[in-house]
């Protein structure tokens, strides 16, 4: 089976991704110590501060120069550095199937990019799937073999379904207790559960980034006249026609929606990426990911 | 179409401001209203409608056609008439549909010969029998009386087709808008007979003199013959120079009895033939047959001796049934104080007596009537002077309406004029014995005057002519009341006498007249005789821009008939509803898609049929982009799905999706086939190929169905 799972990257550009990491902004949510730097003051070999030495600190950290210079003890204090919980949660509904390349194909692909640079960083990475209700979970876990877990659980994804993300929010939170830095990979089409489902997790301290994946036809229409649309989650029809003047409508209140979720993550201080199917992968994780405060080199 | 954001669209169209949703029916339907609208077209192109004047809806056509002798003229093509026929008839086919014409001949008098009509055969039956008269036109009123039908404010206007030879033609408002002038040429070389006479010299009984007046019309002096036949014998031909613009009277001496009939002719052929030729009659006028009712009155007796020309009978007692068996035996009847019964018709002079029947009762006697010095003027007493009559009785008549009194003594009449009809009649209200009116100069004045105002005397002695145009006067004997008249071409008429004398007014034929009465026949010649009418050169010119000149094609307001333009219009439509990708490159077309439909009908029945392995659902289209359409070569079997095209029926329900298909002889080849979608059990891509299914998008490769 090993033979046959697919890495959805090459060699090349998985070398290329070790020299990324992913960054906590929070206080620390593990108490194990890891590759992050905490704001907690702990024992990383990064310096953070001094102060007055008391009684039953460690001696090993008093500053001696200090000592001889100006006859007292102070204590050099380093930066904890601590272990983060990446979570990648991915939308499989039926309209992730949708576009050129498929939008699923995509989101697996940065899916496996971010996953692969958590991993390699000792991060411990977890994950769904969701479309009308979370799916697939895979645990938290490290090391060599989660990333093999995690091309399996990438593999076996499949779209269906319709896009109930607020159910799914809430479902992910109660199983993933853990807080972490989680990865929404969607293209939010949800007009009723998208704010909910953010809001969930933004409510449970879940350090948010929100990679938004769209197919570039779904930006602009380019047919005009009688046109029966028709909604690929939902068995729902409708007969419109097309023309300029509805057309433009459409991408106007389509620049609404995405500024509509984009100003909702500014102001939670969630991280908020857009990305066409037609960008390639490889500049996508490497330039525009790296905009992402979640992600730095 | 699949999308992801369906909400989105939906929140789209409920944004959408009710004008857009408007806009957005008639883009829906635009292929369908623009089928309606080709459809209108042709309809409205059946219906020939024309043009006449851009931007403003024409009125009526009133159309003034000259009928005066000039337009007998010689024009370019035939005569001046003939011209102005064409043009009659150009402007009748371009009448627009609903728009009326009257027509107005313009003759010796305004006639109107068509009232506003939109009947075009009805006009064009009017145009052919139209002709011109001998007679001069009075084309000037002619116009003035079109403009009274105008209506004020309207688009209506005044269309003149004449040769612009006429009186006033200079004076009318060219300039006008509403009056436009269609200018019918021709040559203008003319020389004719002015005046054509024969007088008897005053001292002499059986000498005459003939004149004949000759005018040249034209700029350069013309040398012709003029010839004179009386009876039916050339009389005179002699050379005749007439100076350019000028006129030239010849006069020839007669002696003897003066012929019936005489012609003078120029032998000159110029453009206008109708004046080079005059007609003359001569006739010895009737004797008045009088008739004298009474006891006998020698002052009478004494007037009749002298008056000239009168044959009297004598009678003492009333003849009545004489004068029912033979009412016109008398020209004039004179009852002198006898009891008269009711009269009915006739000349009469009744002398202290009073008829039944009349407006004018007896009440009695008057003695020594004074008469009053001022008299009625009328036509009885004219250089009448009855000043101090002496009168030693008179009847007191009583006038009721109709009578005219002539003369009066305070309020009592003594001299009336009666007329009625046929009925004339002179009534002195005394005797002649008991007055002194016999001895004064007023006696034979009054009676010849009464005989002249019976029987008016000839305008000219002892011609008979009159100018065409004008009416003759025809007298008719009393109790005759049928005339029967010939023209000069033959043509005959029977005129009812209502008045006498009868005013004959057809006289639009230059020639000789012959009339028959029931005692009592005639000739009287007509002849044109018009300097005005003779003058053949338009008095307009063409330069005027309302003029428009016949034969220059520069027509004002030439009609633009519209079908071949809505014909062009329609076809464009047609084309652009059949065309999807003009209008709509990535569209639907309406007409496309009931196409479509019907044909996926047909081929599922064929594939039921023909491919019994084939999905029953299937359909295919070729695509009339592909430009094959009807174009298939001999020995291709495309007949059963060209049968099944007419018989295509529509499948509600049905869906699908055009595509590229081929017909050879080896059966139907199948190209590209992709859906379209429509109800969900045929949404499934269709294909042929042996009733395969094609890919999702299309490419479904090359099949062949055998039919």
């Amino acid at each position: 089976m090993a033979e046959t799972l697919s890495t959805f990257l090459e060699p090349e550009f998985l070398k290329k991704l070790e020299r990324l990491r992913l960054a906590a902004k929070r206080l620390s949510w593990s108490s194990a110590r890891g590759e992050h730097p905490s704001s907690r003051k702990g024992f990383s070999l990064e310096f953070s501060d001094f102060r007055r030495y008391q009684k039953g600190d460690d001696l090993r950290y008093v500053d001696w120069n200090i000592y001889r210079r100006l006859g007292r003890l102070w204590l050099k204090l380093f930066a904890a550095e601590e272990e983060m919980n990446l979570y990648l949660l991915l939308d499989t509904s039926q309209s992730m199937a949708e576009g050129t390349p498929p939008k699923i194909e995509y989101a697996k692909r940065v899916a496996a990019a971010l996953g692969y640079i958590g991993l390699k960083n000792l991060d411990r990475v977890g994950g769904a799937s969701f479309a009308s209700d979370l799916s697939l979970p895979f645990a938290l876990g490290r090391g060599r073999e989660q990333i093999l877990t995690l091309f399996h659980f990438l593999e076996n994804l499949s779209c269906q379904g319709k896009t109930d993300f607020r159910t799914s929010a809430r479902a992910f939170s109660s199983l993933f207790s853990r807080p972490g830095l989680v990865v929404l990979l969607s293209d939010l089409f949800d007009p009723e559960g998208w704010r909910g489902g953010l809001e969930e997790l933004v409510g449970k301290k879940y350090q948010l980034l929100v990679i938004h994946i769209l197919d570039r036809a779904e930006l602009g229409q380019e047919v005009s006249g009688d046109v029966l649309l028709s909604d690929v989650e939902s068995a729902r029809e409708k007969r419109i026609f097309l023309d300029a003047e509805l057309v433009r409508r459409f991408r106007e209140e389509l620049e609404r929606y995405f500024a509509e979720i984009e100003s909702f993550c500014l102001n939670r201080r969630v991280d908020y990426l857009r990305t066409t199917t037609t960008t390639p992968i490889e500049d996508f994780v490497l330039l525009t990911l790296r905009q992402a405060k979640s992600v730095k080199k | 179409m699949r999308t992801t954001a369906l909400f989105l669209w939906e929140r789209v169209l409920k944004e959408r401001p009710m004008g857009t949703r408007i806009g957005w029916l008639f883009k829906k339907n635009l292929l369908l209203m623009l089928q309606l609208l080709s459809a209108l077209m042709l309809i409205v192109a059946l219906a020939d409608p024309s043009l006449l004047r851009f931007g403003a809806p024409a009125g009526d056509t009133i159309v003034v056609i000259d009928l005066s002798a000039s337009m007998k003229a010689r024009g370019l093509r035939g005569s001046r008439m003939d011209e102005a026929r064409r043009e009659f008839r150009a402007l009748v086919d371009t009448l627009p549909a609903g728009e009326r014409m009257m027509v107005i001949g313009a003759g010796p008098s305004p006639r109107v010969l068509s009232p506003l009509t939109a009947d075009g055969v009805r006009l064009r039956d009017l145009g052919r029998s139209l002709e011109a008269t001998d007679a001069p036109g009075q084309v000037k009123e002619a116009v003035l009386f079109a403009h009274s039908f105008i209506k004020r404010g309207g688009r209506d206007r005044v269309v003149v087709l004449s040769d612009g030879a006429f009186e006033g033609a200079e004076e009318l408002p060219w300039h006008a808008s509403q009056l436009r002038l269609i200018l019918v040429e021709g040559r203008n070389e003319n020389i004719g007979i002015m005046g054509f006479e024969f007088r008897r010299l005053p001292d002499r009984a059986e000498e005459y003199e003939v004149m004949v007046h000759v005018r040249n019309f034209t700029a350069r002096p013309i040398r012709t013959s003029l010839a004179l036949t009386l009876g039916e014998k050339l009389w005179a031909e002699s050379a005749l120079e007439v100076p350019a613009q000028e006129s030239r009277v010849v006069i020839y001496p007669y002696r003897g009895a003066p012929p019936r009939r005489a012609v003078a002719r120029l032998g000159f052929e110029d453009d206008f033939p109708l004046d080079n030729v005059a007609f003359l009659t001569f006739s010895e006028p009737a004797p008045l047959r009088l008739l004298y009712v009474g006891k006998g009155n020698p002052y009478l007796e004494h007037l009749f001796r002298f008056l000239p020309n009168v044959r009297v009978s004598r009678m003492e007692r009333w003849p009545a049934k004489l004068l029912r068996q033979e009412p016109g035996q008398f020209d004039v009847i004179i009852a002198d104080g006898i009891s008269l019964p009711s009269l009915g018709e006739g000349n009469f002079i009744l002398i202290n007596t009073v008829a039944e029947g009349l407006p004018l009762k007896v009440k009695g006697k008057i003695y020594r009537p004074r008469l009053l010095s001022s008299l009625k003027e009328h036509p009885l007493t004219q250089g009448l002077r009855l000043d101090d009559l002496y009168i030693k009785d008179a009847l007191r008549l009583e006038g009721a309406d109709g009578a005219i009194v002539l003369a009066r003594a305070g309020a009592e009449p003594l001299l009336v004029a009666l007329e009625r009809g046929r009925l004339r009649a002179l009534v002195l209200g005394f005797d002649l014995f008991a007055s002194d009116l016999p001895f004064r100069v007023a006696f034979p004045i009054l009676f010849s005057n009464a005989f002249n105002w019976f029987r008016p005397p000839r305008s000219e002695f002892p011609a008979e002519q009159v100018q065409a145009g004008t009416p003759y006067a025809i007298h008719v004997s009393p109790g005759g009341d049928r005339v029967e008249v010939k023209r000069p071409r033959g043509r005959s008429e029977t005129l009812q006498a209502t008045a006498n004398p009868l005013l004959y007014p057809e006289t639009v034929e230059a020639g000789f007249y012959a009339f028959k009465a029931q005692s009592r026949q005639g000739e009287f010649a007509v002849n044109l005789f018009s300097q005005s009418e003779s003058q053949i050169n338009p008095r307009v010119r063409p330069q005027d821009p309302t003029v428009t000149e016949r034969g220059t094609g520069k027509k004002t307001e030439a009609p633009f008939s519209l079908w071949p333009l809505l014909l062009a219009v329609a076809l464009i439509l047609s084309r652009l509803s059949d065309r999807q990708w003009v209008v709509f490159p990535l569209g639907f077309s309406p007409s496309g898609y009931l196409r479509d439909r019907s044909f996926a009908v047909q081929s599922e029945n064929i594939t039921r049929r023909r491919c019994p392995g084939c999905d029953p659902g299937s359909g295919f289209l070729p695509q009339r982009r592909t430009g094959s359409q009807g174009k298939f070569p001999s020995g291709h079997r495309v007949g059963p799905a060209q049968q099944k095209s007419g018989a295509a029926r529509w499948s509600p329900g049905f869906w699908t999706e055009t595509g590229l298909g081929v017909f050879s002889s080896q059966g139907f080849q199948l190209g590209r086939l992709f859906s379209r979608g429509g109800s969900r059990r045929n949404r499934h891509p269709v294909g042929a190929s042996g009733g395969g299914r094609p890919d999702r998008r299309g490419a479904a490769g090359a099949g062949s169905v055998d039919f």
